[in-house]
């Protein structure tokens, strides 16, 4: 029997199909169970642990009692309207669909003498409930965030936005794991090329499952060069966040199994924003917006511009002449900043690695391991241990993870550059990462906008957390079907063509 | 206003930026000094050379006048004479030229009034006097490597003359002094390391890091044999770190 074939009429030829397809008796999770409606013969499948056994047992209580004489004719269609009294029911046609919706976790029900199946949404994933994000924390504000299974996500979005023109579409990627992807935009704010070119690019991947999820679909949509380590898309576990973004036009991926949601197109400057400055005053979210770009300046430069200004101490002026180390360590300056990049990466990842338990005792150890120790042997300069540190809280300060592993591996190119070449490899690294950013494009928004190409208003709002009433205007490089966020009378629904027409 | 009025202003701001970093904030000059401070006249000031000027590389002169200072040194520490006549005869001769592709450069001055003292005392055999007129003579050749931004010979400069202090009281068993000049070498040669680091001769300056502190030690402990031996260890490293950027 072909896949795309509709079904046979005869109950045994689909039953014996799904048999064999889904390997009943071999897999032990699959449940196939057989029972009679009335005369007529009936049998289910289902995925042990994807259901809930409570509704089924009602629903099988349900139709079981069906009385012989009330079945004669037109069996499955009684059985829909008038006994499944579960909201999320469908009659499906063919095969495809129906394994689909089988693998999902729903239902299958067969009837003999049926060339269709009833499919009954009765899922029960395993689940955890809505906690705060760990890496998005806030002082104030919710503290729910995104988990694991998309209807729970898409209802924190719905929660927060009840606005008729929500879209959520479904794009299933992945030839074997048809992963669910939701495809969130505000229909009469978002520029519709985009909406097509990301549902366009979803619809193309052509791979067998994407258990990495939200990752591996950024790296099959987001186009350019693999390479370069910009983020260009930003994620968020928090609702909050990728409201705003729909507000402001932008298009949310809710991947199904991720807590992580995608928002796309995104710039440079959407990474170095955080929930918490929009939680506190205008002064106090401009000062913590600046401090923590400053973070992320000084976390990407600190460590070459001083290296390249104390391996060429001329080039320095007399007042800066104290920033030369005292006591420079036996290993080569250039080469302890690398080391101590290491030691610093080894130090992170295990401490990710280890229980939370021991977390606290391994920084410890990787805090006296690289400061103490090595400054004391002679190994390593105050200044290398110091400088180092300074930039690795600032790569901590950074809200994106993402962009901070970014900054990271630049301050390393840059550090080489300046070992090989001095000031002269810093000035050359330093256009390089500027031509990176000036050329990295996402979803066609240029990645350093509005700093490049220049815009003046839209910049002051990058760099000051201005007052939320004035921020009237959705970012234009985003070309919003409506540009402002004011009121424009009641909302209607989307024309059809026919209406176009006239 | 027009996307294209839009790039055409960052690309703007991006050549102003590079020529600004380029120029390295060097377009400002120094502020007027006082003619007379606490205890005299501050050092001789000179305006700043030519933008480009600071980043040529030092003349190869300036590095053999640091390998006959060498030479020298060593003629007037071991009582040598003809070979510390010989040295002070190439030193002048390379002066000469030295001055005529460094020009008017701050030190030039001290320099020249250095090796009029420097002769006379090599010529009246006059060791310790030879000796402080040789220091104050690189003292000042150093200054004029210092205009040379972007090239450690000022530095190569100051740890040689510190080097030379250290041998010059270890040759005398004048421990006290040598103690004291040995940690003057380790103070300047931490603050000179990170200006000879450089791919290529990462190795020697990590040996000459090792030599100078085993050269302090050694002179702690009054054991001239140790001391002599590291200093030639050091004569070794320091000499492979200049002849690596010579013409650098």
């Amino acid at each position: 029997m072909d896949k795309l074939e509709k079904f046979a009429a005869d109950i045994d030829k689909n039953v014996d199909y799904f048999k064999k397809l889904l390997g009943v008796g071999e897999s032990f999770d699959i449940i196939f169970r057989e029972f009679k409606i009335g005369r007529r013969r009936a049998a289910t499948f289902s995925i042990n642990g994807m259901t809930n056994d409570i509704l089924l047992t009602n629903i099988y209580a349900d139709i079981m009692t069906y009385h012989p004489e009330e079945l004669n004719i037109n069996t499955l269609n009684k059985v829909f309207y008038h006994r499944l009294a579960h909201s999320q029911v469908k009659v499906v046609d063919n095969i495809n669909d129906t394994l689909t919706s089988l693998l999902s976790g729903e239902l299958v029900m067969f009837i003999d003498e049926e060339t269709q199946a009833i499919v009954i949404d009765a899922r029960s994933y395993p689940i955890r409930s809505p906690a705060e994000s760990t890496i998005e924390k806030v002082t104030r504000g919710s503290h729910d965030s995104f988990v694991e299974t998309i209807p729970f996500n898409t209802t924190l979005i719905r929660r927060r936005l009840r606005d008729p023109n929500l879209r959520c579409e479904i794009v299933k990627v992945g030839a074997r794991s048809k992963t669910d992807v939701a495809v969130c935009y505000i229909r009469d704010i978002t520029n519709p090329d985009l909406v097509d070119t990301v549902k366009d690019r979803l619809n193309s991947i052509e791979i067998d499952g994407v258990p990495m999820a939200e990752k591996a679909i950024e790296e099959f949509i987001v186009g350019g060069s693999t390479w370069n380590p910009l983020p260009r898309v930003r994620y968020t576990e928090r609702p909050d966040v990728a409201v705003v973004h729909l507000l402001e036009g932008h298009v949310c991926l809710v991947v199904d199994t991720s807590p992580n949601v995608i928002i796309l197109p995104t710039t440079f400057w959407h990474h170095v924003q955080h929930v918490e400055e929009f939680r506190q005053n205008m002064t106090a979210g401009t000062f913590l917006r600046l401090t923590r770009l400053g973070a992320i300046l000084t976390a990407l430069l600190l460590p070459p511009v001083w290296l390249s200004l104390v391996l060429q101490r001329h080039l320095l002026p007399e007042t800066l002449a104290f920033l030369g180390p005292r006591d420079p360590g036996i290993i080569p300056l250039g080469l302890q900043f690398l080391l101590a990049e290491f030691g610093v990466e080894m130090v992170r990842m295990a401490t990710v690695h280890v229980p939370s338990a021991q977390s606290t005792a391994l920084g410890f150890i990787g805090a006296f391991m690289l400061g103490e120790f090595a400054t004391k042997v002679g190994l390593f300069g105050n200044e290398t241990v110091f400088y180092i540190a300074v930039a690795t809280v600032g790569t901590f300060a950074t809200p994106s993870f993402e962009l901070a592993m970014a900054v990271r591996l630049l301050r390393i190119a840059l550090l080489i550059l300046v070992i090989f070449f001095k000031l002269p490899g810093l000035l050359v690294g330093l256009l390089g990462a500027f031509i990176i950013l000036v050329a990295t494009k996402s979803f066609g928004v240029p990645y350093f906008w509005p700093l490049f190409p220049f815009n003046f208003k839209a910049m002051k709002d990058v760099l000051f957390r201005l007052p939320l009433p004035n921020k009237i205007l959705r970012p234009a490089v985003l070309k919003p079907q409506d540009p402002d966020r004011l009121e424009h009378g009641p909302q209607k629904p989307p024309e059809t063509d026919d209406e176009k027409d006239q | 206003m027009s996307k294209q009025h839009n790039w055409k202003i960052g690309w703007v701001a991006l050549l102003v930026l590079s020529l600004f970093a380029l120029s390295a904030c060097g377009m400002v000059q120094p502020a007027k000094k006082p003619e007379v401070g606490p205890a005299g006249k501050p050092v001789e000031a000179k305006p700043n050379p030519p933008v480009m000027e600071r980043f040529r590389p030092a003349p190869t002169q300036l590095y053999d006048l640091e390998a006959i200072a060498g030479s020298l040194f060593e003629g007037i520490n071991k009582g040598n004479w003809p070979q510390a006549e010989s040295g002070i005869a190439n030193l002048q001769t390379t002066w000469e030229q030295t001055k005529q592709i460094v020009g008017e450069k701050k030190g030039v001055k001290d320099a020249d009034e250095a090796i009029a003292g420097l002769t006379a005392s090599v010529m009246g055999k006059k060791a310790v006097s030879a000796y402080e007129d040789l220091t104050k003579f690189m003292s000042s050749v150093s200054d004029v490597g210092k205009s040379y931004k972007l090239s450690p010979i000022a530095d190569i400069i100051t740890v040689g003359n510190a080097i030379r202090n250290v041998s010059f009281y270890v040759q005398d068993r004048n421990w006290n002094k040598a103690a004291s000049k040995a940690k003057d070498l380790e103070n300047t040669w931490n603050q000179a390391k990170p200006s000879v680091e450089q791919v290529g001769v990462l190795g020697s300056t990590t040996t000459t890091h090792s030599y100078v502190k085993q050269l302090k030690d050694s002179v702690d402990a009054e054991s001239q044999g140790a001391a002599e031996e590291h200093i030639a260890n050091l004569n070794e490293s320091m000499g492979l770190i200049r002849e690596y950027y010579r013409g650098k």
